[in-house]
């Protein structure tokens, strides 16, 4: 029942209506069995033998009555696309009410109107207190043959004949018998005992599946809060380190200064000649001036730097270990593509993150990454395609939400990328066809003149 | 609350049927002979049923506590009344009872207005029982009600609180003597009361 507009569950529904209507033309047999059991306990006298016919007669209703019960909670379903509304109910009872005309007007039997409602009644009362959950459909269904069972019992209490219960041929003719045999004592109590037993059945089961799925539900806010708990936790400790981290690298500068000021006083001392020594000293200058860039980049998100595509790429792939993989890299850069304006550090993790979850997965069973650059209408496109198992549609949605991961990974890459990405002023699109590719797609506002110059 | 809607209106119709039909089982009041001041059949009799219930074995069961001469032949045709001399019936239409013997209701009727008219011709006196036509109230067996009663003397009938006004108006359109009795036990005080 998880889709029922699906027209499967119409079918089904409508199928089992039909074949609940037809149920006492195929059982003939069985209703004339009871009807000369019926005859047998008046000749011979023998009220145990007609108790066991009203078994036989109630066991016969309860599967024709449980039939269209059920098969209008499919019906009904389909109809109205939902089981908790009013519609709903309005609809199975017109539907129920439906099939009982037809079966009166088919076999003549008229079974009563009154008993039947109630039952329905009691059915959607019951109901409206399982929980509409995965197994709604069979608890419904227990529910509603404990229901019908206890409400055909009615039929055959001789006090309540005068108020509408019973008036079908063989409740009659059962409690015609019944009142020569033993002046209604015997059908007054065991009837009304029977109607109780069943009634009290289904009260309790109803109360106890109603309990049962509180308690569930109960244990799965536990559940959630438990993980969110956890979550928050583990946000707190990745907050810290990154803290740490940030105090560290913030502390790397003071070093970094005392060693550029005392290698320039080094190199002063250095005399003109020595040039190869002079290289050397450049050489570690130009290294201590790019740590301090990166420091810049990875303490202060706002820093830009102008670099072209090429030299970005080369740094991603320079920080990924891809030798000894069985994955084919395939770049091309289109030539007018513009300096990208970006802070270098935190944009090549993003695309190394996106590189890394494609890498992931093509590990074992090798293939092809390429990687795409190009502009067109004022933006940079960077494209990178991969012919991996790609992304279900139903976890493609999630993908963005921080802690969501197919591969028990800690499920913050792709946030990442996507703030840098925004971070940036930029987007990210990822499309992807199971079993076929998946392209990731980031937009970058080409920088303005100004921008370029500030 | 509003979720309650539709099945309280579910229960609130059921009882309103209830009390519907409280109200349709005690309409009038009922003057009637407690048994007939004089005998008017004698036996041997024939029991047939007309609509084919069961309630036709139970009056059998009462001629036999009586120990009056009878025969129970829920099929009987016109021509088996020669050896007769009083034809008792017992009214209420059974869709099981029909289907037990291999009979459509037409066939049925045309029977019972055979045996009616048969009876006539013969003079034979022609009791009706109504052991439970009250919850037998379909169509069929109003039809059957309509067809006897003509042909009717005496009618011994069942009553559920009261006498329902549609059976006591034809009771008296046709002028027939008539008893009503709240038990089948009962019965045999007017049953007997016809032959002896």
């Amino acid at each position: 029942m998880n889709q029922k507009n699906n027209p499967f569950w119409g079918t089904i529904g409508f199928v089992l209506i039909f074949y609940g209507m037809l149920f006492p033309a195929l059982t003939t047999d069985w209703s004339l069995y009871i009807f000369e059991e019926i005859n047998r306990s008046l000749n011979e006298e023998d009220s145990g033998k007609l108790l066991v016919t009203a078994f036989s007669y109630i066991t016969r209703n309860t599967i024709t009555f449980s039939m269209v019960f059920f098969g209008a909670l499919f019906l009904a379903g389909y109809i109205t696309g939902s089981i908790a509304t009013l519609r709903f109910q309005a609809v199975y009872i017109a539907i129920a009410l439906s099939a009982l005309f037809g079966i009166n007007f088919l076999y003549k039997e008229y079974y009563s109107f009154l008993p039947y409602l109630l039952t329905i009644g009691a059915i959607l009362f019951f109901s409206s207190y399982l929980p509409k959950q995965r197994y709604f459909v069979w608890t419904f269904l227990i529910l509603l043959t404990l229901t019908t069972i206890s409400f055909q019992w009615l039929n055959l209490i001789p006090s309540l004949s005068d108020y509408g219960f019973g008036q079908n041929d063989i409740s009659v003719s059962l409690k015609a018998v019944d009142d020569f045999l033993t002046d209604h004592n015997l059908f007054n109590t065991i009837t009304l005992l029977f109607f109780l037993i069943f009634f009290v059945i289904a009260v309790i089961f109803t109360t106890l599946i109603h309990l049962f799925s509180k308690q569930i539900a109960t244990l799965k806010l536990y559940q959630a809060q438990g993980k969110e708990l956890q979550r928050i936790r583990n946000d707190l400790i990745e907050s810290k380190v990154y803290q740490e981290m940030h105090t560290l690298v913030h502390d790397l500068k003071t070093p970094l200064v005392s060693v550029e000021g005392l290698l320039s006083l080094m190199e002063m001392k250095v005399p003109d000649t020595d040039e190869k020594t002079k290289s050397y000293y450049n050489r570690i200058s130009r290294s201590i001036t790019r740590m301090k860039d990166m420091i810049s980049d990875i303490l202060y998100e706002d820093v830009r730097k102008e670099l072209p595509a090429q030299q970005l790429m080369d740094y991603v792939l320079s920080h990924l270990s891809t030798d000894d993989l069985p994955i084919q890299f395939e770049m091309n850069i289109a030539k007018d593509v513009p300096l990208l304006h970006v802070n270098k550090i935190r944009f090549a993790r993003a695309i190394s993150n996106i590189l890394e979850n494609s890498m992931i997965y093509l590990t074992d069973r090798g293939g092809k990454i390429s990687i795409e650059i190009y502009q067109e209408n004022g933006q940079t496109y960077i494209q990178i395609e991969d012919n991996g198992p790609g992304i279900e549609q139903a976890n493609l949605v999630n993908i963005w939400q921080e802690g969501f991961s197919t591969k028990n990974s800690s499920g913050i890459g792709l946030p990442f990328v996507k703030r840098v990405v925004e971070n940036h002023l930029g987007n990210i699109e990822v499309v992807s066809k199971p079993g076929s590719h998946t392209r990731t797609t980031i937009t970058l506002p080409n920088p303005s003149r100004k921008e370029t110059v500030s | 609350m509003r979720k309650y809607t539709i099945i309280i209106l579910c229960f609130v119709i059921s009882f309103g049927l209830m009390g519907f039909h409280a109200y349709e089982t005690s309409s009038q009041s009922l003057y009637m002979y407690p048994n007939l001041p004089a005998p008017i059949g004698k036996e041997p009799m024939l029991i047939t049923s007309a609509g084919q219930s069961v309630e036709g074995g139970i009056i059998k069961k009462l001629a036999n506590q009586l120990h009056l001469e009878n025969d129970y032949r829920p099929r009987a045709l016109a021509s088996d009344l020669y050896e007769y001399k009083t034809l008792v019936i017992v009214v209420g239409y059974s869709y099981n009872g029909l289907l037990h013997k291999g009979r459509q209701f037409k066939q049925e009727q045309k029977r019972i207005k055979e045996l009616m008219v048969e009876a006539e011709k013969s003079n034979l006196p022609v009791v009706v029982f109504d052991l439970d036509m009250q919850i037998r109230d379909y169509k069929e067996t109003w039809a059957m009600v309509d067809q006897i009663l003509p042909y009717t003397d005496y009618f011994i009938g069942r009553r559920y609180d009261e006498t329902p006004k549609e059976l006591m108006e034809k009771i008296e359109r046709h002028r027939l003597a008539s008893t009503f009795v709240n038990e089948i036990q009962d019965m045999k005080i007017p049953f007997n009361s016809v032959f002896r």
